[in-house]
């Protein structure tokens, strides 16, 4: 038997869990979660997103919190001397800090990716959450209107190239010229998108009743509430 | 103001807002963690921080009421989230408060006015809560001139982006 959990739940999860690495200040309080949620996340979020990206991901924060650590912390016992450069005790322990919030940030977030596709935990925010009906027509409509404008992205591109201008944006001046057709493209995509809303009866359309809370739910929501005492008792 | 005074086209060109502010919130993970490598903690907020809080004057200038500002940066960080989860959900934190922060440089005007200035302005103040939650999260913490160097850098390229964002938008409608 599936245990059924609603998919605003995983969202609650991930940002409660997003909230324990913001208070969460030492290792030993976060490698318990972190552990718990990177692996999971990891795993699951897999079957959705490039493993390159991932491992991209990995070794960007890896490096982000490298120098971060050298170059805001590094105090306290020397560790390792390469040449120029004194590796400090202060500066491992804040790259392990910065490491684990971030296989605890990214975890989470991994593991309702994961788990969820994006139009039901759109459609789960507004019936269980009560996010206004507007503001989820709006998040749904751009991830309808996403690989529209990843054509024209690519399209502005093609056209850059061929008028001999690079397809890199490298100033505010290029983000300009490539802002400009996409939001003159976009422009009137919207306004026959959100005409043609209101003649289908966008504002008369009803909000189904939540979703009782199942025994998913609860194992969810028990997952975060323990984290978070082990976390702030460790 | 309630959401519902949004007609249905302005909560489509909130979606258009948030998909394109998205996407380049994605895009400018890459540029930051690149620049800060090529041009240190300052140079790296100049050139990229402002990238992040150009959601609200796109949506303001595209829709010109009130939370709208809130509203698109929300949304970009939301679709951040979503599509590319670099920052994982803590995307949808900044946004909120980068968001609540560029809502008051129009509300410095009394929404009347939906101009570069205003959009420059919202631009700059989501330069705060940006440092702000980046010492509290990643620890960023500096000596005060540090710091109060790190803020000057995310305001002025949040006000560069912001004046940018806001005049493509603004020429939409002449």
């Amino acid at each position: 038997m599936r245990a059924r959990y609603r998919e605003s739940t995983l969202f609650l999860y991930a940002l409660g869990a997003s909230l324990l690495a913001f208070v969460a200040n030492s290792v030993k309080s976060l490698i318990l979660p972190s552990l718990i949620n990177g692996i999971l996340g990891f795993a699951l979020g897999s079957k959705k997103i490039p493993q390159k990206l991932l491992a991209a991901l990995l070794v960007l924060n890896a490096w982000g919190a490298f120098i971060n650590g050298l170059y805001f912390h590094n105090v306290g016992d020397e560790i390792v001397s390469i040449q120029a450069v004194t590796i400090r005790s202060g500066a491992v322990e804040s790259f392990l800090i910065l490491t684990l919030r971030f296989f605890l940030i990214v975890g989470s977030t991994l593991l309702m990716l994961g788990l969820v596709n994006v139009r039901d935990l759109i459609r789960s925010l507004e019936r269980d959450l009560r996010v206004p009906s507007g503001i989820a027509f709006s998040i749904a409509y751009a991830f309808r209107l996403f690989p529209l404008l990843s054509k024209d992205l690519s399209e502005i591109r093609i056209a850059r190239k061929e008028r001999g201008f690079t397809s890199v944006v490298l100033s505010p001046k290029h983000l300009r010229s490539i802002l400009l057709p996409m939001l003159n493209i976009s422009y009137e995509r919207a306004v026959w998108g959100g005409i043609s809303a209101e003649l289908r009866g966008l504002r008369l359309r009803k909000v189904s009743g939540r979703k009782p809370l199942g025994l998913g739910d609860v194992i969810i929501l028990s997952a975060l509430a323990l984290q978070w005492v082990i976390s702030l008792y460790s | 103001m309630r959401a519902s005074r949004f007609t249905s086209i302005d909560l489509a060109l909130l979606a258009v807002a948030g998909v394109i502010s998205g996407v380049i919130f994605t895009a400018a993970w890459t540029i930051y963690n690149v620049s800060e490598v090529l041009a240190g903690p300052v140079g790296a907020r100049i050139i990229s921080y402002g990238l992040w809080f150009m959601g609200a004057p796109l949506a303001a200038s595209l829709l010109k009421k009130p939370l709208s500002a809130f509203l698109g940066e929300f949304l970009g960080a939301l679709v951040e989230t979503l599509i590319a989860p670099a920052g994982g959900i803590t995307n949808v934190i900044y946004g909120f408060a980068q968001g609540l922060a560029s809502e008051l440089g129009y509300l410095t005007f009394r929404y009347r006015r939906w101009d570069i200035i205003s959009g420059a302005l919202a631009g700059a103040l989501a330069g705060l809560p940006a440092v702000g939650l980046d010492a509290q999260l990643f620890g960023v913490v500096g000596t005060p001139l540090e710091m109060s160097l790190w803020v000057i850098a995310a305001c002025v390229s949040g006000a560069i982006y912001g004046a940018v964002v806001s005049a493509a938008a603004l020429s939409l409608r002449k």
